[in-house]
């Protein structure tokens, strides 16, 4: 078989139907990446949109339910209907629209489930094929299930928090909602097997905080075998156990900074990078992190004469790991021209007016594609529910 | 909160949603074999191709040897024995041509190749795509490339703590008066992992449609995904995003402030989150402290984040005379969002993970009961938790060759005299 035009191809998930109820970008991005695959994914909001709109920054800081920056990244190539849930007649009409639903992703907050009702074990006793995702803190049993959760407090409670910072500091999480987003990736794969196993309707129950606690992986090795717990490390790579690797961390050079990784290999090649024959002694970079702090000293001459983008050439002219700190706005503009070769950044339109760049796909298929679009205007698609006099009624009632 | 730690062990799950998939996994470092092992308890056999020589005789980061079996220090590595659970393993030298011919007999068997090597090794081995699907059209083929297959830095080197640099993510990451620092220990390469898994089981399911494909997940862009509305957002309102720590950008009080300490532990802390007057509201009726319930720099949400420095000060007189989980406990039955900050040591003893079995047990036999979480996810109808911990080095060699490939004792041997195969850890 030859690889299809990507301009015609489906996505992966072409034929696949998906209702989204989120509130947080855990769902959003769950539902993101199934909209990307090809999934016909529509948003379920309130009259005053999801509060996902409401997240920033804007145009010129001025607010606007159609222009957050979250909105405009994680909500892309969906729908939007906005539906009164809390009315009875809202609720039949979204069980309405389960019976041609795939799945359904709820992210909304659990103490408000029973007045929209929101009610997993209902819906799949209703509709036999529907795969029921909820998105919530600490998951929909066990005795913590109904503790609240934010981003930070889930980052704790999952202990990822714990890592991040300097030792002698508060710890700190990474910057934004990645405790969130991780939770939509999860509950993406569950979904993603569930409808694979093509076992009937299942409900696909994710816990925000357990992607967290996922991410400390070999942590768990560490508190089992030695009852104690690794101590954060500032820009250093935490260490489990002795087995602790340098260089695998941020320095500052003449313009900025460089992340430097060589992890105890390549030490010619490190003594020939910064000039300096001692990091090619045995005993220094083989032995683990002991000798950390000489070794930034040791860096640190050739660093601070030398600008970030040199020192990475040099470095990688000798395959050692070693990558520029860049921000924001250098992603975007993208000074060698990686991301315009792939065709990465998406000009989008903005919804009052002109283009923003917008990140493109997050995995690339040979035979199927992933598709991105615009995020939709609030209730866009209220026009395909059912009948025109119904229409009028509903929006009489104030339901849709 | 248990004194001890607990591990229960996984129970077994007859009717995980991958069943019947083979995966070959030529993964190494982190990000793939992430992948490899969530596709693993997802019912996949993976079988986790290594060279013969892959792993050290004396592992820096050896696990304690239980005693009553043989002592292999190289089967107790703790990175191996975290990456490698729910797979099988098998020794092929991908560099000997007769070692080559036993990997591509295997595409014929399985459904996924799994790999992250740098983009050019693939081809060395003249093992390409066109190569994989000659043999086997419903193969899907996912590489998992530091900067994608194309592009100016399609042959840079990096492993994830480097492309978090790259991604503008480490640049975001710190305390609001400090540097850059990494947004985790290997966070890129869990994300990257977790987008391949995905990629993986959306290409099966499109396989009845296209039969199999490449799926290719650059670990640049699954990133870039995590910081998309920092990059629209700069965008739109012209300004950089700054590092903010763990502050709200208009919320207080929303920080980390000190406790007792709790189980020994100096380092003990609790995460208070209040991100509208209703959860400020509920911290208050814990927090029963009239002079900060009166004062007016702390009266409406704006003025408690003008005021943050000041209020977080007041936070944390208050906070450290209290154990981090009683005071959560409160704080949570009030209403307001809180949370110790919980470690690996904790987690083993929270009531929640031992309830969702967040964290179970393998049972390794040169190790014993060993800890490995599970995804994130419950399945209601096909379970899906870890299903054996990290395979002894070349366990699997001669089975699989044996019963998968239907090999002749006198090929095996040949095979395994030649050094193509092993079924043991060699020398280089």
């Amino acid at each position: 078989m030859t690889e299809r035009d990507p301009e015609i191809a489906p996505g992966p998930l072409d034929g696949v139907s998906v209702v989204e109820l989120s509130e947080t970008s855990a769902g959003a991005y769950c539902g993101r990446l199934l909209a990307g695959m090809g999934a016909a994914v529509t948003m379920l909001e309130p009259h005053t949109g999801s509060p996902i709109r409401r997240s920033g920054p804007f145009r010129d800081d001025t607010p606007d339910i159609e222009g957050g920056a979250t909105h405009l990244h994680l909500n892309r190539r969906k729908g939007s209907l906005r539906l009164r849930l809390e009315s009875r007649a809202g609720q039949r009409l979204l069980d309405q629209l389960l019976g041609d639903t795939d799945v359904l992703i709820i992210d909304i907050d659990r103490r408000r489930w029973s007045a929209n009702g929101i009610d997993p074990d209902g819906f799949r006793s209703r509709h036999g094929q529907l795969h029921v995702c909820t998105i919530s803190p600490y998951g929909t049993q066990g005795p913590k299930s109904q503790w609240l959760g934010s981003e930070l407090t889930l980052y704790a409670a999952g202990g990822y928090l714990r890592i991040g910072g300097e030792p002698d500091r508060e710890p700190i999480k990474a910057w934004g909602e990645q405790g969130h987003l991780q939770a939509g990736l999860h509950a993406a794969l569950g979904v993603l097997s569930a409808l694979y196993a093509n076992a009937g309707g299942q409900h696909v129950d994710t816990a925000i905080y357990e992607a967290l606690a996922f991410l400390l992986g070999g942590g768990y090795q560490h508190a089992w075998f030695s009852d104690s717990e690794p101590l954060r490390n500032g820009a250093r790579l935490v260490g489990f156990g002795p087995g602790h690797l340098y260089p695998s961390t941020i320095r500052p050079c003449m313009d900025g900074w460089i992340h430097a990784h060589c992890n105890n290999r390549y030490p010619e090649a490190m003594a020939v990078l910064f000039e300096q024959p001692r990091l090619a002694e045995a005993g220094l970079l083989s032995t683990l992190m002991g000798h950390a702090d000489e070794v930034d000293e040791l860096m640190a001459p050739m660093l601070m004469r030398t600008p970030r983008r040199e020192v990475v050439k040099r470095a990688q002219e000798l395959r050692i790991p070693f990558t520029e700190v860049l921000a924001p706005s250098e992603v975007v503009a993208d000074a060698d021209g990686h991301h315009e070769s792939r065709g990465f950044w998406q000009s989008t339109p903005h919804p009052r007016d002109g283009e923003y760049q917008a990140p493109g796909p997050a995995v690339r298929f040979g035979r199927t594609r992933w598709i991105d679009g615009s995020a939709p205007g609030l209730g866009q698609d209220n026009g395909r529910l059912g009948t025109p006099a119904e229409r009028v009624r509903w929006r009489r009632a104030g339901v849709a | 909160m248990s004194p001890e730690s607990q591990l229960i062990p996984y129970p077994d799950s007859p009717r995980r949603p991958l069943t019947g998939i083979r995966v070959l996994d030529l993964t190494t470092a982190v990000a793939g074999p992430v992948a490899a092992l969530l596709l693993g308890a997802l019912g996949a056999e993976v079988l986790r191709i290594e060279t013969p020589w892959a792993r050290p005789r004396q592992p820096a980061s050896a696990l304690p040897h239980r005693g009553e079996v043989p002592d292999e220090p190289w089967n107790r590595e703790a990175r191996l024995n975290e990456l490698a659970n729910s797979k099988r393993s098998v020794a092929l030298n991908l560099t000997h041509e007769e070692g080559r011919a036993v990997f591509l007999d295997l595409v014929e068997h399985a459904d996924v190749v799994l790999e992250n090597y740098s983009p050019r090794v693939m081809g060395n081995f003249g093992l390409e795509w066109d190569v994989l699907s000659e043999r086997n059209p419903q193969i899907i083929y996912v590489a998992m490339p530091a900067f994608g297959k194309s592009g100016p830095w399609r042959d840079r080197i990096s492993y994830g703590p480097g492309i978090d640099a790259m991604s503008g993510l480490s640049w975001l990451t710190g305390y609001t008066d400090g540097s850059p620092l990494k947004p985790g220990n290997f966070y890129c390469d869990q994300n990257a992992g977790l987008h391949a898994a995905v990629a993986t089981v959306a290409a099966l399911i499109s396989r009845c449609q296209v039969a199999g494909q490449t799926v290719e997940l650059a670990m640049l862009e699954g990133e870039l995904q995590l910081i998309g509305e920092a990059m629209v957002g700069q965008q739109l309102s012209g300004r950089e995003p700054t590092r903010i720590g763990n502050e709200h950008s208009s919320a207080a009080p929303h920080g980390v402030y000190p406790t007792q300490p709790a189980l020994g532990d100096a380092d003990s802390w609790i995460a208070i989150a209040c991100r509208n007057d209703d959860e400020w509201q509920a911290l208050l009726t814990v927090w029963q402290d009239e002079s900060v319930r009166s004062d007016r720099r702390f009266a409406t949400g704006l003025r408690r984040w003008r005021h943050r420095a000041i209020l977080d000060q007041r936070l944390r007189d208050w906070t450290q005379k209290f154990n981090p989980f009683a005071l959560s406990e409160r704080l949570q039955e009030a209403g307001a969002p809180a949370s110790p900050v919980m470690g690996a040591r904790t987690l083993l003893r929270d009531e929640q993970v031992l309830a969702r079995q967040s964290v179970g047990g393998l049972q390794h036999p040169q190790v014993g009961l060993s800890p490995a979480p599970q995804a994130a996810f419950r399945l209601s109808e096909t379970p899906a938790p870890p299903k054996n911990a990290s395979p002894l080095f070349a366990a699997d060699t001669v089975p699989v060759l044996r019963e998968m490939l239907g090999y002749s004792e006198e090929r095996i041997a040949h095979l395994l005299e030649s050094g193509a195969a092993s079924d043991r850890l060699r020398e280089r």
